[in-house]
């Protein structure tokens, strides 16, 4: 399957944003806690959910630029 | 095998032609998340998982302060979508989400024969489609943005004379405001039925804080409905433009919003 022409000619496909919405929030998870242990220590567990929190205030951020950006309102 | 378990990272879950299996699969994939480890495949039948080397260090250690486009989880996350499209150009895939490890390739293989019936009946329903985001957000009309009735405390006249003048004002405002609001709630959903229809499956996400989006989904397309839905798309964007309503479309994806699978082991915890 190669990439259609006509996708998106208004859109930015490549935002990171949207990327890590999709890696980080979806996909398949092998434990309902995303990662198993390892030999009996929990390697990434805890750094994934601060990512899960940190990734949910970058939005935030992110779009609430935008909404100043257009207001053209600099507050 | 089990003197040195090697913790393996996994992208995506695939099919793969038994007979075909492993050499020309594996000849051209892109650079494992590590950046320097092959891409490999693990097979059971027709399924494969797609993994590498775990990148422990880079993940135990990864900093979640900048997630800037040059931050280390940004090239992690690339180099992971990397890897998940080069095995979607070739056949269905089940992306993993970011991050996920098995203990060895020996769990790998368990986990794709345990699993069998629930990974195919998976990669059967997404085969041949293809995801799309599209948002639907409002670009202009700061003036009635602005005014929305927000925190009106602050808004009082300082002098008691305007205070009919104020309050007529406000009416006015508030009328705009709702008036407003209808037009885009509306919008959010014509846009979304004009897509879904031409979808398998799609997703929306409940109304969040991202500012201004009124409309935030996924779509589940079948390649043979993509040049229709794009040319919606195109419509839908010119005529929604006109109104100050931002239609964007983002994709092809692999269809990371529809892998919709329990857990693939339970009990775990």
């Amino acid at each position: 399957m190669t990439e259609p022409t006509t996708a998106a000619p208004w859109g930015d496909t490549n935002a990171l944003v949207d990327l890590l919405d999709r890696v980080i929030e979806k996909g398949a998870v092998v434990t309902g806690d995303v990662v198993i242990s390892l030999a009996g220590v929990d390697l990434i567990r805890l750094d994934l959910r601060l990512l899960l929190a940190g990734v949910e205030s970058v939005l935030d951020a992110v779009t609430n630029h935008d909404a100043v950006t257009n207001r053209g309102d600099p507050q | 095998v089990t003197a040195n378990p090697e913790p393996t990272y996994l992208y995506a879950i695939t099919r793969v032609d038994p007979g075909g299996y492993p050499d020309a699969v594996e000849a051209a994939w892109p650079s494992a998340i590590d950046g320097t480890s092959p891409v490999t495949l693990v097979a059971h039948q027709d399924l494969a998982a797609v993994v590498s080397r775990a990148p422990l260090a880079q993940l135990s250690s990864l900093p979640l302060d900048d997630l800037s486009e040059t931050s280390p989880l940004a090239g992690l996350a690339r180099r992971h979508d990397a890897v998940v499209r080069a095995a979607f150009e070739r056949a269905a895939v089940l992306p993993f989400r970011f991050g996920t490890l098995l203990p060895d390739r020996g769990a790998v293989a368990a986990l794709l024969r345990e699993r069998s019936s629930a990974l195919r009946a998976a990669l059967d329903r997404t085969d041949s489609h293809r995801e799309w985001g599209v948002r639907l957000s409002e670009t202009g009309s700061p003036a009635t943005r602005q005014s929305a009735p927000r925190s009106s405390m602050h808004n009082q006249p300082t002098q008691s004379t305007s205070g009919t003048a104020y309050l007529t004002r406000r009416r006015a405002e508030l009328v705009a405001v709702r008036a407003r609001s209808d037009v885009l709630r509306q919008a959010a959903l014509d846009v979304h039925q004009a897509f879904d229809v031409q979808a398998r499956e799609s997703t929306v996400r409940p109304e969040g804080p991202r500012a201004g989006v009124v409309l935030d989904a996924c779509y589940l397309v079948s390649t043979t409905k993509e040049a229709q839905f794009l040319s919606t798309a195109q419509r839908l964007c010119a005529e929604y433009r006109d109104l100050e309503i931002r239609l964007e479309i983002t994709g092809p994806w692999p269809p990371y919003s529809f892998v919709a699978l329990a857990p693939l082991m339970g009990g775990h915890d």
